[in-house]
């Protein structure tokens, strides 16, 4: 199986990501996108993770824009590693909350979010968010949970170029709690286009493309009062739309880091091989 | 093999003229030169010999000649094209079944101060006992070094070293640290030697898990009673390769990164 041994390796091994040296290839990862990434977080690389405890008081950005992820207050903290994906450490946040110090300003009209996510909580109120960057009266944008149709769904929402505030798409329906994927959604002048585990789910002609004029939170909706408890693996957001060649890249890069490639729809470019570089 | 010419062409006296072997492609173990003891890699179908499906013979592609045979067609292992995911492999499919060395001056080195170590890329299968299998022996009675694992019933696999001087027997460790899971496949390294902290360790998959010091008996000086071993438990396997030195950990993270990618890589 691709990666089979290579995916042991410790993180920080030498040839974890470019083997060229020793026979193997180079896997394609996030900063090959260069300027176009604004924010990375990745629970996987321990150097990224600040510890109090066993809880998480600082989570490094490697998009170098230093927009660190921090949580002060003690009972607010997530906790590293009570949980891994493909034997990878996740985040695990139970009515916890980690936000940038500053609004995420690389992100500004077109853009684009892609993550890796566990959800855990079997009943969630409407509204609880597990990513947002507004607040009730300003701000673009909320990865939340809502009432679809009767049925919980994941969703992107915010304030549209309008003033209103939309929830455009559904990105799953129930059971939502057993959801581990990979995430995925667009935004530029033609819309909202949403996916889930390499396939569009939804989208909408609404756009949301006011910029974001408040920090990034994790763990929380906009109004920094409903939580969505979830192990989080890893958050990607880029200053452009990505190209669907660029898009398939991120989704293959998640899927085969995390163990999740065979959630891949068949007929992707990486379903059967990781993205080299 | 790269000329170089001196940049002083402007100065005088004679211009010297240089030549640099640059070697060519990727990292793989030849480039430990003398320190590469052993490399046994059944990827390389031109290093078997084949009776029937069976392996009479598991070439060495080290300088050293010390090829693995077995002439007993009833315990000789099985060459499977398709063992470890796509790769080939030599496949043991009972305990009985072995593959050995000729010579048992040739693996004093495993037991002394100096160091060595040994890489495999292998898949263990359950083990059906407690009592520990000796993937690897230099030893017939009674000095020799014994590299294993066990089943203990709580499903764990420790993986553990016997180590024999003549006069103390040191125990089955270091365990349980090491524990790998079976029916995986997995690069195992143990090594030797005293200029680590502790005179043992045990890899898995690149990340130490057991590192042991034996403060009973020093390694050191004895010789093996009989030539290296391998195979006595169920398994595939890749490649093994043996270096007569503790690797740095330089070389180390090379071999890691080199058996991971040729058999768990793309």
């Amino acid at each position: 199986m691709a990666l089979e041994l290579v995916n042991k390796l410790p993180y920080d091994h030498p040839y974890r990501w470019d083997g060229t040296a020793v026979g193997g290839v180079k896997l394609w990862r996030p900063d090959e996108l260069g300027a176009d990434l604004a924010l990375w977080l990745d629970a996987a690389d321990a150097s990224t993770i600040t510890l109090n405890g066993s809880n998480v008081s600082q989570w490094d950005d490697k998009s170098g824009n230093g927009k660190h992820v921090s949580q002060g207050e003690a009972t607010l903290q997530p906790q590293y590693d009570s949980f891994q994906l493909n034997s990878l450490s996740t985040i695990s946040f139970v009515d916890d909350i980690l936000g940038t110090s500053s609004p995420l300003s690389e992100v500004a009209t077109d853009w684009s979010y892609t993550g890796v996510m566990n959800f855990t909580e079997s009943n969630p109120s409407t509204a609880d968010a597990f990513l947002s960057s507004n607040t009730s009266a300003s701000g673009t944008f909320q990865m939340d949970i809502r009432s679809v149709g009767g049925n919980n769904a994941l969703s992107f929402s915010g304030k549209d170029d309008g003033g209103e505030n939309n929830t455009p798409t559904a990105l799953y329906q129930n059971p939502y709690n057993t959801i581990t994927g990979i995430l995925y959604c667009s935004v530029d002048s033609t819309g909202v286009k949403t996916s889930f585990n390499g396939v569009q789910v939804d989208s909408s002609t609404a756009t949301f493309r006011t910029g974001m004029t408040v920090p990034v939170r994790l763990g929380v909706n906009r109004s920094v009062a409903n939580f969505l408890n979830a192990n989080h693996a890893e958050h990607v957001f880029t200053t452009s739309v990505l190209s669907t060649e660029d898009r398939q890249k991120m989704e293959g890069y998640l899927a085969w880091k995390w163990g999740l490639e065979a959630n891949l729809p068949a007929g992707h470019p990486y379903k059967s091989t990781p993205p080299t570089a | 093999m790269l000329e170089l010419r001196s940049p002083l062409r402007g100065l005088s006296g004679p211009i010297r003229r240089y030549a640099v072997s640059v070697p060519t492609g990727p990292w793989n173990p030849a480039q430990l030169g003398a320190d590469l003891a052993l490399w046994l890699d059944a990827d390389d179908s031109d290093t078997i010999t084949l009776n029937g499906s069976n392996v009479s013979q598991w070439d060495d592609k080290s300088t050293k000649g010390r090829n693995f045979t077995q002439p007993t067609a009833s315990i000789q292992p099985a060459y499977l094209s398709t063992g470890l995911g796509e790769k080939p492999s030599v496949y043991f499919d009972t305990a009985t079944k072995f593959i050995a060395a000729s010579t048992a001056s040739d693996w004093t080195f495993l037991h002394e101060a100096g160091g060595s170590a040994i890489f495999l890329v292998i898949q263990l299968q359950p083990l059906g006992t407690t009592a520990p299998r000796y993937i690897l022996i230099t030893r017939s009675s009674p000095t020799g070094i014994l590299h294993g694992i066990r089943d203990l019933s709580s499903g764990a696999f420790p993986l553990g070293t016997l180590f024999e001087n003549g006069s103390t027997t040191l125990p089955y460790s270091p365990a349980p640290a090491a524990s790998t899971p079976v029916n995986e496949t997995h690069i195992i390294e143990w090594e030797h030697g005293l200029a680590r902290t502790n005179d043992f360790g045990i890899y898995v998959d690149g990340v130490e898990k057991a590192n042991v010091n034996y403060t009973t008996a020093p390694v050191g000086g004895f010789t093996a009673d009989a030539p290296l071993r391998f195979g006595s438990a169920q398994m595939y396997a890749g490649e093994m390769v043996v270096l007569d030195v503790l690797p740095s950990t330089e070389d180390r993270q090379k071999m890691e990164g080199y058996l991971a990618w040729k058999w768990g890589g793309i």
